[in-house]
């Protein structure tokens, strides 16, 4: 498996578990929350299929955060905080100046996940 | 300004740099019941949001996906254990709106306020023991957020 396709392939998975938590998080009756994760679906369409690549990530990362913000911690505990983990280090990624900085991001990611399934889901 | 930075860097960090531990201490998650108390009287202590009894193979398999009763539940154990802890104000008004988003207009039409306790649970030889672990004061339901 190359690089960019584990790349995509995070993107397109991670895009599918943040939409299902998303839409169903819309049940929620406080219209805050209402607006952040409607965006929160709506973004992470664009991360599965890639449209408007650019700002779904960055978009996806400030509503993530908006939420914790919110809430004052997680909503749905580990997995919040697993997607945040993935999303910063999808978004250093791409922003990441050098090839070998963007590998060590996505690295640090694949290291982080192993641990995780090790250590608690194993 | 440096506050917001601070609980900024508090809520991020435990994401980026995770520990994998995911539980400090080990211990019973407390119960949540609930009551409603009207003019005169004070109706007795319902759980909220019990257990089903049991589920059928297809709902099993389809609440692997689609659940978001659960996962909302899931949030109210995670700020029971908050109401105790510091900003437990904060946790215990999410709560208060939680609680009273999920009861049906006909059951609030005589009530005034809403109390709520957390009891946890636990096995002493064959039977088992509940134990209240914190009562909230009565809240005059007009005062609870979103209502």
């Amino acid at each position: 498996m190359t690089y960019e396709f584990a790349v995509h392939l995070t993107e397109v998975l991670l895009g599918l578990a943040l939409f299902i938590a998303s839409v169903e998080h819309l049940a929620a009756r406080s219209t805050k929350e209402q607006v952040i994760y409607g965006a929160r679906a709506t973004a992470s369409i664009w991360l599965m299929t890639g449209l408007f690549s650019l700002i779904a990530l960055p978009l996806l990362w400030a509503l993530s955060f908006a939420a914790l913000w919110l809430f004052r911690g997680p909503y749905n505990g580990g997995s919040d905080r697993m997607a945040m983990l993935i999303l910063t280090c999808l978004l250093l990624t791409k922003l990441a100046p050098t090839t070998q900085l963007k590998e060590l991001a996505f690295g640090y990611l694949s290291l982080q996940v192993i641990l995780s399934y090790s250590f608690r889901g194993g | 300004m440096a506050g917001a930075i601070a609980r900024a860097v508090n809520l991020l960090l435990p994401a980026i740099i995770p520990s994998w531990n995911f539980f400090d201490v080990i211990t019973p998650s407390p119960r949540i019941e609930y009551r409603l108390i009207g003019v005169t009287t004070a109706n007795d202590w319902i759980e909220f949001r019990p257990r089903p009894k049991g589920l059928s193979l297809a709902q099993r398999l389809t609440r692997l996906v689609w659940n978001p009763s659960w996962n909302e539940t899931l949030f109210t154990v995670s700020l029971s254990e908050r109401v105790m802890q510091d900003d437990g104000a904060f946790a215990e008004d999410l709560l208060f709106n939680r609680i009273h988003n999920d009861l049906p207009a006909s059951v609030l039409l005589n009530a005034n306020a809403l109390q709520f306790r957390l009891v946890t649970v636990y096995r002493a030889g064959k039977h088992l023991e509940r134990e209240e672990v914190y009562r909230s004061t009565e809240r005059p339901l007009e005062e609870v957020q979103g209502a």
